[in-house]
């Protein structure tokens, strides 16, 4: 049997007809209930959905009331335009859907990818279009590519930026020095903890449905893995350790996109279980002491094999379980190590890796984009 | 500074009988101490292995009685441990040495091994190396690489020294500084200007310098260029005592002046090209180490550049022990350890010697 995790999403095809059924929908409900909270919510949102139809706002569906509890969004009844975000790099009002989108962060831009049209994003930065470590790659090799320099940003005349918390304070200080609103949303390593920041995204950039898609396809998957550990009679608790190298090897602990993935796949970050906090230089001797049952190496495949051949081939791992039953893995760093939905396609993949009886009849797929 | 170094400097006339017992003294101490921390460094990592099996294995690799350790054990004490143990002794007393050499010859404690450039050139052959692809190919490449941008470097500097036919130290500390500073560039040009992720985070982590890398080979490669380069200084220690009073002094009295200053120049480099290509760039232990042993043992080369190369591998020997147990088990960059452990400790002999360094 195969199973797929798009049992159960909302297709974009059809969807503006369906939009104008559900707001008919919602309408009757309220008129028929006579409020409550929740519905006082609704019809401020069908409001001011109404009022923008007129501009260019999308129209709202039931399950915008999801976006109530998005930190960040000022007024989460407000679904037409002007609207404002609150971010770390305070309030920002934007006046339209924002056709010049700038993300300074590869994370955020696969995200946008998967919520509008990637010609709505200004540029690329050189590293999405390496596609071991970019699920854009394709998108972005067509795409206007700029440096790193803040003035390059501030030429593309952006609408918004998005930032990360990894983004240079001096560059996003720049930025806004420039009179460019920048929001900067921190991207979680827990693939349901980060649906508040797609759907904040989403909100900033007019995409609401696009938004709620793509959660509701994240929460379809993540059910599914759930499912499948749930029903998997052994392995469960396996002690994986990610690790790459660069000159020097370094263990993803507690904290990382990797050992997020490793534990939403249902196993046990062995780095994180021996204390590593972060992303820590290890030696061939500190994989001795942790002892993992599975090693999985999320890098470039070249010097990945280069890696798993000096793990397999050194004396000092030859009782480690990981390497005394050949279980040590390339993972595609792509969707290890970049901080996005993506992450989803890590955990899938890692769990069938793991837990191949439980998942057996699954076939996993990649997210699609915009437009896709 | 450099004024008051070069007044302080010993002729050369010390008693032989006063500068053997402060090398013997200073030997014995620093070796007897080298050899207590091999055995600890042995003994402690990550991996817990009892202390007798450490000391069965050492033993049995020197040919007393037989290892009661387990196949893993004892292979992470001969394939992980030792080779990274001495390998961080080489490197050490090449940077201390160096550091000592660099010191004497520029009449100038602020002086360390990377001074005329090697250590940039070290750092841009690596670049090179990953940047092109070649560390791929052989594990060998990179540091034959930083080896080879070593060498380089330090003929450029020779070159610029050189021109007109006259050589001057100023013009070759001045053209070591113009050479470091625009080797660092095209290191950071490499860096800012590369696509690829990859090979930048490689190049910024052998940059910041380790010997977590070590292999029995890095040790057989790096030991008898630094054996050698120690050994040959140390033979022209005295006429480097003599060269500090005046050229001119240092040439009546018999000393082939530009002979040994190229001697020393060259082995310096060199020794510390070959600690730079198994090591990346260790900071503070060329700089420090000899000054701290030239406050102990006083400034005569003959002792101070032996017990530097000593006290150099000492100390990145205990700061890589250290590194490697703290965060246990991950480690840290040794040479964040070395300006930790080391840069107080400076200061503090700096501030309780207050007298003695301004003679210095």
């Amino acid at each position: 049997m195969k199973l797929s995790w798009r049992a159960g999403t909302v297709r974009r095809v059809n969807v503006n007809s369906l939009l104008l059924v559900i707001a008919g929908v919602v309408a009757a409900a309220i008129v028929a209930c006579g409020g409550g909270e929740e519905a006082e919510v609704s019809a401020t949102v069908e409001a001011t959905a109404v009022q923008s139809t007129a501009t260019v706002s999308p129209v709202p569906a039931p399950d915008l009331i999801r976006f109530a509890d998005v930190p960040g969004i000022v007024d989460p009844t407000n679904f037409g335009w002007p609207r404002s975000v609150e971010t770390p790099e305070g309030v920002i009002s934007l006046t339209a859907p924002s056709t010049k989108i700038h993300s300074l962060s590869l994370g955020h831009s696969e995200i946008l990818a998967a919520l509008v049209d990637f010609d709505r994003l200004t540029a690329v930065y050189s590293f999405f279009v390496d596609d071991e470590q970019s699920n854009i790659a394709a998108l972005s090799a067509d795409h206007k590519m700029i440096g790193f320099d803040p003035e390059e940003v501030v030429a593309l005349e952006p609408e918004v930026i998005i930032a990360s918390r990894f983004t240079n304070a001096e560059t996003v200080g720049l930025l806004k020095g420039a009179g460019i609103p920048v929001a900067r949303t921190n991207l979680e390593s827990s693939a349901l903890g980060n649906i508040p920041n797609i759907l904040l995204i989403g909100y900033m950039v007019g995409a609401e449905i696009e938004a709620l898609e793509l959660v509701d396809e994240i929460e379809s998957r993540m059910r599914l893995i759930t499912d499948g550990l749930a029903g998997a009679s052994t392995g469960v608790g396996t002690r994986v350790l990610s690790v790459s190298k660069w000159t020097s090897a370094f263990a993803a602990g507690s904290g990382t996109t990797e050992g997020g993935i490793i534990e939403q796949a249902g196993a046990i970050n062995a780095a994180a279980d021996s204390g590593i906090e972060g992303h820590q230089q290890v030696s061939i001797e500190s994989i001795a002491a942790i002892n993992p049952d599975v090693i999985i190496v999320p890098q470039p495949l070249e010097s990945a094999n280069t890696f798993i051949d000096e793990l397999m081939s050194s004396p000092a791992l030859a009782e480690v379980p990981a390497v005394k039953n050949g279980q040590v893995f390339y993972v595609e760093p792509k969707y290890h190590t970049t901080l996005s939905h993506w992450n989803v396609r890590g955990i899938e993949q890692l769990a069938g890796l793991l837990y191949p009886s439980a998942f057996s009849g699954v076939a996993f797929e990649d997210f699609t984009n915009w437009g896709d | 500074m450099a004024v008051e170094f070069a007044n302080s400097v010993p002729t050369g006339g010390v008693p032989g009988s006063t500068v053997v017992k402060r090398l013997s003294g200073g030997a014995l101490l620093l070796g007897s101490l080298t050899i207590m921390m091999i055995v600890v460094a042995s003994a402690v990592g990550p991996f817990n292995i009892p202390i007798s099996h450490t000391a069965t294995t050492l033993l049995d690799l020197a040919g007393i009685g037989e290892s009661t350790a387990a196949p893993t054990e004892q292979a992470i004490i001969q394939s992980i441990r030792l080779p990274r143990i001495f390998l961080a002794f080489f490197v050490g007393a090449a940077l201390g040495i160096s550091g000592g050499i660099m010191q004497g010859l520029f009449r100038n404690s602020m002086a360390d091994p990377g001074i005329i450039g090697v250590s940039s050139g070290g750092a841009t052959g690596a670049v090179f190396a990953i940047a092109s692809g070649a560390s791929t190919v052989s594990t060998l490449f990179l540091p034959l690489f930083a080896f080879v941008g070593s060498a380089i470097s330090m003929t450029i500097v020779f070159l610029i020294a050189s021109v007109g036919g006259r050589f001057s130290m100023a013009t070759l500390l001045l053209g070591g500084i113009a050479v470091s500073s625009f080797l660092g560039a095209v290191t950071t040009a490499t860096i800012i200007l590369t696509d690829d992720l990859n090979v930048q985070r490689q190049i910024i982590f052998w940059i910041a310098g380790g010997v977590d890398t070590a292999r029995w080979e890095s040790v057989r490669i790096a030991a008898p260029i630094i054996g050698v380069g120690a050994l040959i200084t140390v033979f022209v220690a005295r006429d480097l005592n003599l060269l500090l009073v005046s050229e001119d002094e240092a040439r009546s009295l018999g000393v082939r002046v530009t002979l040994v200053r190229n001697t020393l120049l060259i082995s310096a480099s060199l020794i510390t090209g070959a600690a730079v290509a198994f090591s990346g760039i260790i900071a503070f232990v060329g700089l420090v180490v000899p000054h701290v042993v030239r406050l102990a043992v006083g400034a005569d080369h003959r002792v101070l550049l032996p017990l530097s190369a000593l006290g150099g591998g000492l100390f990145l020997l205990v700061a890589d022990t250290a590194a490697r147990v703290i965060l246990s088990p991950a480690e840290l960059r040794v040479g964040i350890l070395t300006a930790m452990i080391g840069a107080p400790f400076f200061v503090y002999l700096l501030v309780r010697n207050r007298s003695r360094t301004s003679m210095l």
